[in-house]
């Protein structure tokens, strides 16, 4: 028998902030995107759910002279784990048996850049050789273990929007096969410039309009991205106990169907997300309150994305849609579980019901109708190109 | 598992590689890629343009590393043989493992990119994704079930394996196809350039002389189906995964713990979990990338773990063969460590000539070695950021098939 999984804590930086508290309360104001240039001759500006500055939240994990070794998405997942580990009360705990897995779309394409730029501007002998070891994707998760002495399982997994959900099934798997006690498992997405002029090049992006932080427009196959770090903490119930540790939620299960591909061709939402639910093992929990979904500014698909839960789970049913504020998270879609949780410890977020439809373009402010009530059961859901589906099921301990 | 498909700078197709391997062949030359003129040393092994034109039937957008992963893939199908109608399309997994993707097309687009005088188009970038490999595999065979792609480097096509032959115990998927591929690139030729891990001349795993690497590029692929399953359709089976270990140094982002620390807590903990004891492996696949530090701290885990077995165990380094492919090397040498078991003879290490005082075991200098009583075979793969990856494997008949 699969052993009890809890949530024990949490860490989150998003365009509206280094804490998961600058997310919930953004989300009912505003959207968080920016004006931003991607590189390359040609581009244009686009809109993105840019970090802010959070050197500080980063400093009490890494000293100066090990910030200077890493990438910015080495940084931005540290500070979230550094945070989770600390609200879990584990920061200083000994963590032989305690392992990370990472989920991240597209990894350090910043660094890849700059490694590559000094290759091709100055030689293969003048290239600066402290830039390299931070171009592969599973760097984060690497700095991660070395700063938090995390020396259990460690691995990362790229699958466009599921990675998220592939990560925190790879994590349970561990827990239940014993191969671990406790893991860390984070989502983490970085929109570099050089990302966004690739992403531009392959006609993927919106543009950006003066109207783009007050407005939600949907488009035909164009999305807008964001940027974030979010980070939890999973243990098994005898790990909790045992250190008397408290939970913040249950992580009931775990479902992907279907996959993600590129580029970004949606189709089968419906199929995808019904086998989604289907999987879902929901024998010790009652009815799903509420929902955070995942969405990606593409009319039919982030409309058929809602009508289909709303289908399945009831048109009342609340639904949070954090990435219209965000953007588009893409692998770090562990935010959407970050909320689920936060709603079932007693947080409230702006939501509307899953069975109202979505115009083409509607000001921000008129996205939520209201506060989420007390809820005890959220499902994360997201739907990725290729008709892939994801869907965490959380609940409240 | 019942398919297994291999390419790389040996040559193409597991008859041709195994001999070639079992005979300590190795086949590196200078790299012809565009671009890899400016680097010093440049010796490494480059898989024959003629075995990459087969697949030349291949959209133009197909990358590098996903054409050695489809030129792979195709064998371990085809070896298979799975008849037709015994899965349906949603119970067939893919888990790839990749270190570069498609990096090297992408290297194109990046260099014109701000050249208002030249242009590349935009589908050098459709491979650049660490997912595409798999993306590429499953749409390409019409394969629906559960699709991951591990990037963790050195280990991603190893990790791969074990959570794969995890998700088949747990009834996620009824058969996966693993596949690990690496195509050569100039990012990540430079990166092992620039920090001084490359060979001049010859790659010489556990050697005295050693001076580093050689980088290579290639694909296996291996096909994993439930024991029963494949049993009762009399399908050849190279072995199983018996269990696996993951673990993580904590100590550097690109050297080895100096005692191999984590590398010994992914061993013990494969054991562990296979019920097995240390006196019972007979072979183990090394990391073995010809560096001093990989050699002598592998040299240490082993001798932590194994005791004094570890002075009877044979180990060998095929890397001294094909070179290191990083997001390929876990498939490769599963592939290897497969063939051992079913021929039940142990592949050697190429280039070992003058023993080193600090890796005191058998490390199988010249040619392979018969190994009539073979039952147990372990595969180690560690990698930057401090990940191991120790993969166990019995052969037919010898695990308990996950109950």
């Amino acid at each position: 028998m699969a052993p009890e999984i809890y949530i024990s804590g949490m860490g989150c930086l998003t365009a509206y902030g280094p804490v998961l508290a600058d997310l919930v309360s953004g989300l009912a104001g505003h959207s968080a995107v920016t004006k931003i240039l991607p590189f390359g001759k040609g581009a244009v500006p686009v809109p993105c759910g840019t970090l802010a500055e959070f050197k500080e939240a980063l400093a009490p994990y890494a000293a100066p002279l090990l910030r200077r070794k890493m990438s910015r998405l080495s940084k931005m997942a540290v500070t979230a784990v550094g945070k989770a580990l600390a609200a879990s009360g584990l920061l200083d705990d000994d963590h032989e048996d305690c392992g990370v897995v990472l989920g991240t779309a597209f990894g350090s394409t910043a660094q890849s850049d700059l490694f590559y730029g000094d290759l091709l501007t100055k030689g293969a002998l003048k290239v600066n050789p402290g830039y390299f070891p931070e171009t592969v994707p599973n760097a984060p998760a690497g700095q991660v273990s070395i700063i938090f002495g995390l020396q259990g399982a460690n691995t990362t997994v790229c699958q466009q929007a599921l990675s998220s959900e592939h990560a925190l099934a790879l994590a349970a798997d561990l827990l239940a096969s014993g191969m671990a006690r406790r893991m860390v498992v984070v989502g983490v997405e970085e929109m570099s410039p050089a990302l966004l002029g690739g992403l531009q090049a392959c006609g993927q992006l919106q543009k950006w309009t003066p109207s783009c932080s007050e407005e939600i427009c949907l488009s035909g196959h164009r999305i807008r991205v964001g940027e974030a770090a979010v980070a939890l903490v999973l243990e098994t119930k005898e790990s909790l106990v045992g250190r008397k540790g408290h939970a913040l939620a249950r992580l009931h299960d775990v479902v992907t169907a279907g996959a993600a591909a590129w580029p970004a061709v949606y189709h089968e939402v419906a199929p995808a997300l019904k086998r989604m639910v289907a999987g879902l093992d929901k024998n010790d929990c009652g009815a799903i309150d509420a929902v955070i979904a995942g969405t990606s500014f593409i009319k039919e698909v982030d409309t058929s994305h809602l009508a289909t839960l709303a289908q399945l789970l009831g048109p009342d049913v609340a639904a949070v849609l954090p990435e219209y504020g965000t953007g588009n998270v893409m692998g770090a879609g562990l935010l959407r579980t970050a909320l689920a949780v936060a709603l079932v410890s007693g947080s409230q977020l702006p939501c509307r019901s899953l069975g109202e439809s979505l115009s083409s373009c509607l000001p921000y402010s008129k996205l939520y109708s209201g506060p989420t009530g007390p809820v005890s059961h959220v499902l994360a859901t997201t739907v990725s190109p290729g008709g892939g589906a994801g869907g965490v099921l959380v609940g409240r301990v | 598992m019942t398919g297994l498909g291999i390419i790389c700078c040996l040559g193409q197709g597991v008859n041709k590689v195994w001999s070639r391997v079992m005979a300590g062949d190795t086949d590196f030359r200078e790299i012809s890629l565009p671009g890899f003129d400016q680097f010093q040393n440049r010796i490494g092994g480059q898989v024959a343009d003629d075995l990459l034109a087969q697949a030349s039937s291949l959209a133009p957008h197909v990358s590098r590393h996903e054409r050695l992963g489809w030129l792979a893939a195709t064998e371990a199908l085809a070896d298979a043989a799975w008849p037709a109608g015994l899965y349906q399309n949603h119970e067939i997994g893919v888990a790839a493992g990749i270190g570069a993707a498609g990096m090297l097309e992408a290297e194109e687009w990046v260099a014109h990119r701000d050249d208002p005088h030249t242009f590349t188009p935009a589908w050098k970038l459709h491979s650049y994704p660490a997912s595409s490999l798999a993306d590429f595999l499953a749409t390409t065979f019409a394969f629906s079930g559960p699709r991951f792609s591990i990037a963790t480097a050195c280990s991603s096509s190893a990790t791969s394996l074990g959570f794969a032959a995890d998700a088949i115990r747990k009834g996620r998927a009824k058969t996966f196809m693993v596949a690990g591929a690496e195509g050569l690139s100039r990012l990540t030729y430079g990166g092992f350039h620039s920090l001084h891990s490359i060979a001049p001349e010859r790659c010489q795993p556990f050697d005295k002389n050693r001076k580093g690497i050689f980088l290579g590029e290639g694909a296996g692929v291996l096909i994993l189906e439930g024991w029963q399953e494949a049993k009762a359709r009399g399908a050849t089976i190279y072995g199983e995964v018996l269990s696996w270990g993951l673990s993580s140094d904590a100590h550097h982002m690109t050297a080895p713990h100096p005692e191999g620390s984590g590398a010994v807590q992914a061993m013990q903990q494969a054991l562990t979990r296979a019920g097995l004891e240390p006196r019972d492996i007979d072979y183990i696949n090394l990391h073995g990338t010809g560096t001093l530090h990989n050699d002598l701290a592998e040299s240490k885990a082993v001798e932590r773990v194994f005791g004094r077995h570890a002075d009877t165990l044979c180990l060998s380094s095929t890397k001294s063969m094909t070179g290191h492919c990083l997001g390929a090397a876990g498939a490769i040498e599963s592939v290897f460590s497969l063939l051992a078991l079913h021929h039940k003879q142990a592949p050697p290490t190429a280039g070992l000539e003058t023993p080193d005082d600090q890796c005191p075991f058998n490390y199988l200098p010249g040619s392979g070695k018969p190994m009539p009583t073979m039952k147990y075979v372990m595969n180690n793969v560690l990698a930057f950021g401090g990940n191991n990856v120790a993969l166990l494997f019995g052969g037919d008949g010898e695990g308990n098939h996950g109950a």
